[in-house]
Order: C-alpha cells, then sequence, then structure tokens
C-alpha cells in the first residue's frame, strides 16, 4: 500500500539565500527550475543539496524581460524552456 | 488589441498569445530565444518524450508541435480529432499521448483524449474511462501528476470550478479507472511537475495567486 504525503518546501522569502550550486548536484535532474510568471525570477531548488533559491535571470535583448503569464515550462536535462504565454504588452 | 470571443450569450476577452519559445541554460545563466512557435498559445502544455518537447494545447490550438531539444528544430502537425483546450494535463503511456481534461469556452472538462505518436498524424481519439468513486470531481486543470507504478499515475490537486483541489486521485491505465485515494493535500495548483522515476518520491512546481514556493510529494510503500 502506498502513502503519500506533501511538505510545503520552506518559504522562499526566508530562504532566498541558501544557494543551488549545480556543481554539487549529481545529475541535473536534481535541479528544478520554476519560473515566476510576470517576474524576471526562477526558483531554483536542488534535490541533492536540498538547498533552494531565487534567481535573476538576464533575458536576451531580443525577447521579453519577463516570464510571460500563461506560459508553460518544462524542465529537461537540466535546461528549463518556457514557451507562448499571454503578451499583455501586445493586449 | 483585445480580442473577443462570442458564443450565444458567452462574451469575454483574452490576451494576445505569446509566440515566444524561450531556454534557460543554468551555464551561462541566461535566457536565449528559440525558434518562435508555430502557432502563437497561451494556456497550453509541454511534455517531454525522448527528448522530443510535445507542446499542446491553449483552447485556439489547431496544432501539436515538437520540440527536438537535441537538434533543435521545430515542427507543427495539425491535429485531427482534437478538442483543444485551455491548460490540458499531459502525460505519456506506452507510446500514447494523454490529454487529461482541461478548460472549454470558460468551463472545465473532463474527457480524456489520446494519440499514438507511433504513428505519423496526430489522429487524437476519446478515452473512454470509469470513476470508481461517486462524486469524483475530474473536471481539474493544473494537477501535479505523479507515476507510481508501470500503469498507474496520480493527481494531485489542481483548479477546478470549486477553487483549488486537495485531491489526489489514481488513474489506472489498464483498467482505465480513476478513484479518489484516500490521501489529501493542502489545496494547491501545479505550474510544473518533476518527478523521478527511480526513487520514490517526487518534487511538483507549485505557484498561486498568493505565494511562490514548491511542493514536495513522497509516495512511501508500507511494503
Amino acid at each position: 500500500m502506498n502513502i503519500y504525503k506533501a511538505t510545503k518546501l520552506q518559504d522562499l522569502n526566508e530562504n532566498m539565500d541558501l544557494g543551488c550550486d549545480s556543481s554539487e548536484s549529481e545529475d541535473s535532474d536534481d535541479i528544478v527550475y520554476n519560473i515566476i510568471p510576470k517576474s524576471d525570477n526562477l526558483i531554483a531548488y536542488n534535490d541533492y543539496t536540498k538547498n533552494m533559491k531565487i534567481i535573476k535571470i538576464q533575458f536576451s535583448s531580443v525577447s521579453s524581460k519577463y516570464f510571460l503569464e500563461n506560459s508553460s515550462f518544462l524542465n529537461l536535462n537540466g535546461k528549463l524552456y518556457i514557451s507562448g504565454g499571454s503578451d499583455l504588452e501586445l493586449s | 488589441m483585445v480580442n473577443y470571443i462570442f458564443q450565444e450569450d458567452l462574451i469575454w476577452n483574452y490576451p494576445e498569445p505569446s509566440n515566444q519559445f524561450l531556454l534557460y541554460d543554468p551555464l551561462n545563466d541566461k535566457v536565449k530565444l528559440l525558434s518562435p512557435l508555430k502557432e502563437p498559445r497561451q494556456n497550453h502544455s509541454m511534455i517531454n518524450y525522448n527528448d522530443n518537447i510535445y507542446i499542446i494545447g491553449g483552447e485556439f490550438s489547431k496544432m501539436t508541435e515538437i520540440f527536438d531539444s537535441k537538434n533543435l528544430t521545430l515542427i507543427a502537425k495539425k491535429n485531427l480529432n482534437y478538442v483543444s483546450v485551455d491548460n490540458p494535463i499531459l502525460y505519456i503511456h506506452k507510446n500514447y499521448l494523454y490529454s487529461f481534461f482541461g478548460i472549454k469556452l470558460g468551463k472545465f472538462v473532463d474527457f480524456v483524449q489520446r494519440v499514438n505518436l507511433d504513428t505519423e498524424e496526430m489522429k487524437w481519439e476519446k478515452v473512454p474511462f470509469k470513476i470508481v468513486d461517486k462524486n469524483l470531481d475530474l473536471k481539474l486543470t493544473n494537477s501535479g501528476v505523479i507515476p507510481i507504478s508501470e500503469k498507474e499515475i496520480l493527481f494531485c490537486g489542481g483548479k477546478s470550478e470549486k477553487g483549488f483541489s486537495n485531491r489526489i486521485i489514481s488513474f489506472d491505465f489498464e483498467s482505465k479507472e480513476f478513484k479518489d485515494t484516500s490521501f489529501e493535500i493542502e489545496p494547491h495548483y501545479f505550474n510544473n511537475s518533476q518527478f523521478y522515476k527511480n526513487r520514490n518520491n517526487a518534487y511538483c512546481g507549485f505557484s498561486s495567486d498568493s505565494n511562490e514556493t514548491l511542493l514536495k510529494i513522497i509516495i512511501e510503500n508500507e511494503n
């Protein structure tokens, strides 16, 4: 029989500088990235070190300057792919 | 520009969808542009299969886009028989890509669709299913999806017409049965799930209007 447990990881507001160095990981899938829509920030969580932090991102000069709302994202091979979204600047 | 959708007495506006496709590489800590999507979309979903990223949904989408993450190429295939929805929950089982539930014309829907990825066409079919437990609400989006065996997955939380869900629902691909587990989570919806097949735990990205954090879901086998 399976038992399911859900744990909310520590609030980021209190743990912004815990460190999340990919070189400390066993493999690239240890790190989970999550975008924060309408911002230029990512949440990174390292499953190996159990560290979590917010990363401020530099965008390409020709892309949006923030992550769009209603976009979709996917972690794959240690990289993060982000597609589409609601472009409020065009609306 | 604001677009308006008219259907009988239902009128709403929606923002312009974007065709932007980005890659964040932590090695250089930058976001760069990939080939733009063939079809601008929002409220869609993505899933990985053999290093190909399938981009599906967005209510007004007509195509499935497939990005080869090794060769950095993007192709689009027209969907046949697919009812395109906002925020479909995607999963791949035995070469079939499943699209669970979603939102259509502002209403949550509970149908299940699938397509055989071994075929050239994206010819979708509806999947009949059984609901074991009465009152089980399958009209969901944004559930965290976690496999617990070769034939069974869990839907954790999500958004429903009633708000955020606290349910953990199982689906068996062989019997096509949905069951309500007796376990609950704090009401959450997920904008991303990441799981580890070789470990009995999973991490789901979580986002809400009021907070941004991560929820860790652990599956333990009592045996």
